[in-house]
């Protein structure tokens, strides 16, 4: 299941006049029209005479998000002519709606905070939680193969050059994450190779000097593009890969708004940043481990390069992974690109359970890790056991943590919020609740016993939080669980009746058993998928023999990630971006022309 | 329809609601907040315009416009939300635009809206622009708009349909050209011309009952 409806659903869910799928075709995202994907592909170059190209470049980048607008400035900077060809109207991607976040080992500001960072300990950290079961401590490559360990390496040595190549041009000025939340923990700071007291998290810095989200990365790169007069061709979809009869590729075709189409010479390199496929529901169905029920993604975000990548001979990695974060199901089904997702679900008297009434997660853990409970596969009931997670909570995290998304604000109410006077009639609610969403959940129900099992659970929750240890799942033992969730995720609302920091856990409180309770029902999304055509350390783009393809080159998240499923710690997505976009773009720039012929 | 499918519909926003102490005798207003804003507001600012006397309801766009707002010590306590991308109101991105107005179509028929007097569309801003596209469509039972703008919003590859409701009225607040609106049969009036807003809403509903 994916977050893209199909035919059915889009009739059932279109009202009368308005058309969801109209807006989605004018916006670029081609799964909205017929035959989305059969026009992607390659198209060889036969004979001696070269093909004709509307407008010829050096090098070509694929998308406007972090990787892509990156990959074109420092293109631009290697002395390259440069375009960026975006399927959407809008410039900036996912990234533009994003945190902003970058996380880059060994960073300027580390080292100016006297942070000595060890190239080993990191790369092992990194090698551990990427690639878990090979990882063999007393091996040179941490047990890795050698392509997996160069791009781990890759990105150690280039995430700190592309930050400071960026700010040194004037394209992005960056400054640590550190305010206004204070030093944060990567996402496993109890790894033994661990040796960074503080956090790699790096954004934006605006001119005022304070910090800017996504939006602010993506303006100052945007600029930075238009003051090099870089061509921003928006509205363009590539929709084919050029190549010549040596099987190089110099070029490719874009469909445009109106469908005329546009060939566009690249005699050097074609980079694609172009995202994942988060919005293309066969790939998430082919691929994803498990139900996946949206996303954050831009909708655009269609995993075209797989299609263009694989008949280019590109091998595939990563498919089934994502960077992953749960989502309100109810804004799940109603948004094409979901607006936001629960990074940490708010609130100290809160429990997640599953359809038995039983926790099954620590519910502070970070987002990627948390959501990966939703797939797990009960081998004896045969079942997703834990498809959707009931997010339970009381008055007192409704009125200290509301508009903490998502817990509406005080004085507003929210349809997707499920409110009874006790753990019976909130079984009631919910059951009714998913028997209206049936259709959208595979007949999802909740099992019978639920409401003793949930009042069982809370009983024992309770006395864990009075006591300051959860004995199941660890909330709250780790740093980054307490200081995620007291400087940012729960931060408390002033002028209620409610305190906090009266309990030994700060993440825990006892949750009334009085009543009222309330529920809100999640769901497996993404920030977006993270598989795709694998690359080297050059960005380059490899074949299923592990050879690169010439002209062919990726990063962020239309590539296989190079960090695997794991995420580092805030800004896991980005830095890796940004880095192999550097270094697909130094490596596009010195290509040598490839001949059209 | 199934009762599923509307409720899917219908279930993802946040919103504010407020009786009215004279809401059987007027239309309900559905006030949109403008981009970076938020329900609370957007209902404070309906009941300063139009008084106690009708119903509210002020729902909230999803998308906050920063995701870590007012999540931490020193963040600015005022939390903004934006029904589509794009910082120019007049323009927006496609796809955003097109689930706010789909979520908002299936809003109007809902219960709280169904009034017999109607329903007036107010908005500023992204809100504005919404309302006009919504009215365009002629969903829902909207009699009257009260907007600060009135050019309808500018997407390539999509032209607002004309199917607004017959002698719809519009109150304009702002000084903007309403020439858009009048080729299209909208009867425009100005708030800045010495129309009140309260007397102009009781105006829609003695219309009605003549």
């Amino acid at each position: 299941m994916s977050g893209k409806k199909s035919d059915t659903e889009e009739q059932h869910d279109s009202p009368a006049r308005i058309s969801r799928r109209d807006f989605l075709r004018i916006a670029g995202v081609a799964a909205a029209g017929a035959g989305a994907t059969g026009a992607l592909g390659v198209q060889t170059v036969h004979g001696q005479e070269a093909p004709k190209f509307d407008q010829e470049f050096d090098v070509i980048a694929v998308g406007s998000g972090a990787a892509g607008a990156v990959a074109a400035v420092i293109a631009h900077e290697a002395g390259a002519k440069v375009a960026l060809v975006e399927k959407a109207m809008l410039f900036g991607g996912t990234t533009a709606k994003s945190g902003g976040v970058y996380w880059i080992p060994d960073n300027r500001f580390l080292k100016e905070a006297g942070v000595v960072e060890q190239r080993q300990d990191t790369l092992r950290k990194m090698a551990r939680f990427s690639y878990m079961h090979m990882y063999n401590e007393k091996d040179a490559r941490a047990g890795l193969p050698q392509n997996e360990w160069s791009l781990l390496e890759a990105l150690y040595d280039t995430g700190p050059v592309v930050v400071d190549e960026l700010d040194r041009i004037g394209a992005l000025h960056s400054m640590p994450a550190d305010k206004p939340f204070g030093p944060m923990p990567d996402y496993f700071e109890e790894a033994t190779e661990e040796k960074v007291p503080v956090d790699r998290r790096l954004w934006a810095r605006k001119e005022d000097g304070s910090f800017g989200l996504g939006d602010e990365m993506m303006r100052q790169l945007k600029a930075a593009l238009e003051k090099r007069q870089v061509p921003l061709l928006m509205g363009h979809r590539v929709t084919s890969l050029i190549r010549n009869v040596k099987g190089e590729v110099i070029g490719v075709e874009a469909t445009r708004m109106d469908k005329t189409t546009v060939r566009l010479r690249a005699r050097k390199g074609v980079i694609f940043g172009s995202g994942g496929f988060t919005n293309n529901k066969d790939l998430v169905l082919q691929f994803q481990p498990g139900p996946v029920f949206g996303g954050c993604a831009v909708p655009t975000n269609e995993g075209d390069f797989v299609y263009m990548g694989t008949a280019a001979g590109a091998r595939l990695g990563q498919m089934s992974s994502a960077w992953r974060a749960q989502i309100v199901l109810e804004q799940a089904l109603q948004f094409s690109s979901t607006p936001d997702d629960v990074f940490m679900p708010p609130g100290d008297s809160m429990i997640l359970v599953n359809r038995y009434g039983q926790r099954v997660v620590n519910e502070t853990s970070n987002y990627n890790e948390r959501t990966r409970v939703h797939f797990i596969w009960d081998s004896t009931r045969h079942e997703w056991t834990n498809l959707l997670l009931f997010m339970i909570y009381d008055q007192r995290t409704a009125e200290l943590y509301g508009g903490r998304f998502p817990l509406p604000p005080a004085g507003t109410q929210a349809p997707y919020v499920i409110k009874a006077a006790g753990a019976a009639e909130l079984a009631a609610a919910l059951g009714e609740r998913l028997a209206r969403l049936a259709t959208r959940t595979g007949g999802q129900t909740l099992a019978s016993g639920f409401a003793e099992t949930l009042t069982a659970q809370i009983s024992r929750y309770n006395a864990f939080a009075a006591a300051g240890a959860d004995e199941d799942f660890g909330r709250g033992r780790m740093l980054y669980d307490r200081l995620w969730h007291s400087r940012v995720w729960s931060f408390p609302n002033q002028g209620t009746a409610h305190e906090v920091g009266k309990t030994p856990n700060p993440t825990m409180h006892p949750i009334a058993v009085q009543g009222p309770l309330y529920a809100i029902i999640l769901a497996s999304g993404t920030l977006d998928t993270n598989g795709g055509p694998v690359i080297n350390a050059r960005g380059e783009v490899l074949d299923a023999h592990g050879q690169p393809i010439p002209g062919l080159y990726g990063a962020g998240n239309c590539i296989a990630s190079p960090t695997g499923p794991y995420y580092y710690g805030g800004g896991g997505t980005l830095g890796p971006a940004m880095a192999f976009a550097y270094l697909a773009a130094k490596s596009a720039a010195a290509a040598p022309e490839r001949s059209a012929a | 329809m199934t009762a599923a499918s509307e409720l899917v519909q219908t279930m993802a926003l946040v919103s504010c609601q407020s009786a009215g102490t004279d809401a059987h005798r007027l239309p309900t207003v559905l006030t949109l907040h403008d981009r970076n804003g938020n329900a609370r507001h957007a209902m404070g600012a309906a009941r300063t315009l139009f008084g106690e006397e009708p119903a509210v309801l002020a729902p909230q766009a999803a998308r906050p416009c920063n995701p870590f707002q007012s999540n931490f010590e020193g963040a600015p306590a005022y939390a903004g939300y934006s029904w589509y991308l794009g910082s120019d109101s007049l323009m927006p991105e496609p796809a955003s635009f097109g689930d706010a107005l789909c979520q908002l179509e299936l809003l109007l028929g809902e219960e709280a809206l169904r009034n017999r007097r109607g329903v007036v569309l107010h908005g500023y801003g992204q809100g504005a622009a919404l309302a006009l596209a919504l009215a365009s469509y002629g969903a829902g039972n909207v009699t009257g708009l009260v907007v600060d703008r009135c050019q309808l919003p500018r997407i390539a590859g999509w032209t607002a349909p004309s199917s607004f409701a017959k002698s719809l009225r519009c109150l304009l607040l702002g000084n903007g050209s309403d020439e858009e609106l009048r080729t299209r049969g909208i009867i425009c009036e100005y708030a800045g011309g010495g129309v009140a807003p309260p007397e102009w809403m009781r105006s829609l509903s003695t219309s009605e009952d003549r």
